[in-house]
């Protein structure tokens, strides 16, 4: 299990630092993935993010590395995003415009509407039962986001109450979405990430 | 259901993390980095860093400390206030370990700046530090730190409001920070026409302020600073007392779980 590399995408869209500290608190070894050459040899790969949704696709296409991604993804090797990281899973986004996402899991990012954001400390339900996320049910986790993934139930595996419920954890196959930071919710994220990382290296 | 959050502050000056009284007089504490690792130990829910000579002194943020700051591996969200003048030094602060950023001098100097920085990183992570005091009337009004001028009404303000640029504000009653129960809620009435959500510092240290403030629908957070410092685990001592309240309820960080 230790000899696995996990692979935290540097897109200059996130807050690699606090992921690579995560990966490494949990015992994993970790390296930032800027080319081509880097997801050789990955087990794993994270995608993080904040900021906007444009913005960090065009980062994505300058760095030229959205084949790979994909190309990972075929492989069934695992991939996890966070935050903005999970939107940039969806087939669009309407943030700013219409932006073309990696197309991994299929849904819209589009703006929550009441309340406008969604910031703070919130617990997360799983509608589903759940090989390894089931054991944070009930736990807080903290977001901070202003769009939501919309998707077919099929891919919602975790959802937390606003005002209507918002889809919080999306998955199809070996890829996983946060909307929250596990990174920056304290115990209950960093149980998360490890059963996560575990369940899907175990796969 | 979404919880309202127990903020922990830490006020840096000249690189030191500082006691203030009134943002006029300060007693040091020592590395900022320590604080911050206690407030994290502690469970807060969101650690605010208020750099408060970046802007003063021209030096733009911290991105030293902020770097310095993440590479202690904390777990809490960090919201970073001082210097940010333009996108590209806002999106420098979250690349170096900030979630948040929170604007001050530039809401007057460049107003039109702020929208380029909600653009790069979202409007969730864009707040805006709001110092207050009553004038000579008794109205709550804007402090500008620059002019040293209170304002009644700010049209550029008002409008980063209207087109939510901003996701939160941070009141600050700038007279009685750091005077223990010294929160004027007269300048509540600030926040009545406000449709952001507000964050309230200064002058916070009992928790019978803190519940008062706490069920007002249009208060998300409170901010407490100095008086975390006096003993160990203030943080959970101040959730605990707060169990009533919509508050995420006290963290003890247990290894055994994972």
């Amino acid at each position: 299990m230790k000899k696995a590399i996990i692979g935290i995408l540097d897109y200059g869209a996130g807050n690699t630092t606090s992921v690579r500290s995560t990966i490494n608190t949990l015992g994993f070894r970790s390296c930032l993935v800027r080319k081509t050459e880097d997801f050789k040899r990955l087990s794993l790969l994270l995608i993080p993010g904040v900021g906007a949704f444009p913005s960090a696709m065009t980062q994505l296409d300058q760095l030229n590395i959205v084949e790979d991604i994909k190309g990972f993804a075929q492989q069934g090797k695992g991939i996890i995003g966070v935050c903005l990281g999970m939107q940039l899973l969806a087939d669009v986004s309407y943030e700013q415009g219409y932006t073309t996402g990696l197309g991994l899991i299929p849904g819209e990012v589009k703006p929550i509407l009441k309340p406008q954001w969604h910031i703070g400390w919130n617990t997360l339900e799983i509608p589903h039962p759940h090989e390894f996320l089931s054991k944070s049910e009930g736990d807080s986790f903290y977001f901070n986001h202003s769009y939501e993934f919309k998707t077919a139930t099929d891919y919602i595996a975790g959802i937390t109450r606003l005002n209507d419920s918002v889809v919080t954890i999306v998955n199809k196959h070996n890829i996983y979405g946060f909307q929250f930071h596990p990174e920056k919710s304290q115990i209950d994220g960093l149980k998360l990430m490890n059963s996560t990382i575990k369940g899907l290296l175990d796969a | 259901m979404l919880s309202k959050r127990l903020i922990g502050t830490v006020t840096v000056r000249r690189g030191l993390a500082v006691q203030s009284f009134g943002y006029q007089y300060y007693l040091p504490l020592g590395k900022p980095e320590c604080l911050v690792e206690n407030l994290d130990r502690w469970g807060a829910d969101e650690i605010l860093i208020q750099d408060i000579d970046r802007t003063s002194s021209d030096s733009g943020p911290n991105i030293e400390l902020i770097k310095k700051i993440s590479a202690c591996n904390i777990s809490t969200p960090i919201i970073y206030a001082g210097g940010i003048t333009s996108a590209k030094e806002a999106v420098n602060v979250i690349q170096s370990g900030a979630e948040r950023v929170c604007i001050d001098s530039l809401l007057h100097s460049n107003p039109a700046e702020v929208c380029n920085i909600a653009a790069a990183l979202g409007t969730q992570a864009v707040l805006a530090s709001i110092p207050v005091a009553m004038n000579k009337k008794g109205k709550p009004c804007w402090y500008n730190y620059n002019t040293q001028k209170l304002k009644t009404k700010d049209l550029s303000l008002a409008k980063l409001l209207k087109e939510k640029y901003l996701s939160e504000l941070i009141i600050i009653d700038k007279e009685h920070e750091g005077t223990p129960n010294g929160f004027n809620f007269n300048l509540l009435p600030f926040i009545n026409d406000i449709d952001v959500p507000a964050i309230i510092f200064g002058g916070l240290n009992n928790t019978d302020q803190l519940k008062k403030l706490l069920i007002d629908h249009r208060i998300s957070a409170v901010a407490v600073g100095n008086f975390l410092n006096y003993k160990e685990h203030s943080i959970q001592s101040y959730k605990k007392k707060l169990t009533s309240m919509p508050i995420r309820p006290p963290s003890y960080t247990s290894w055994n779980v994972i």
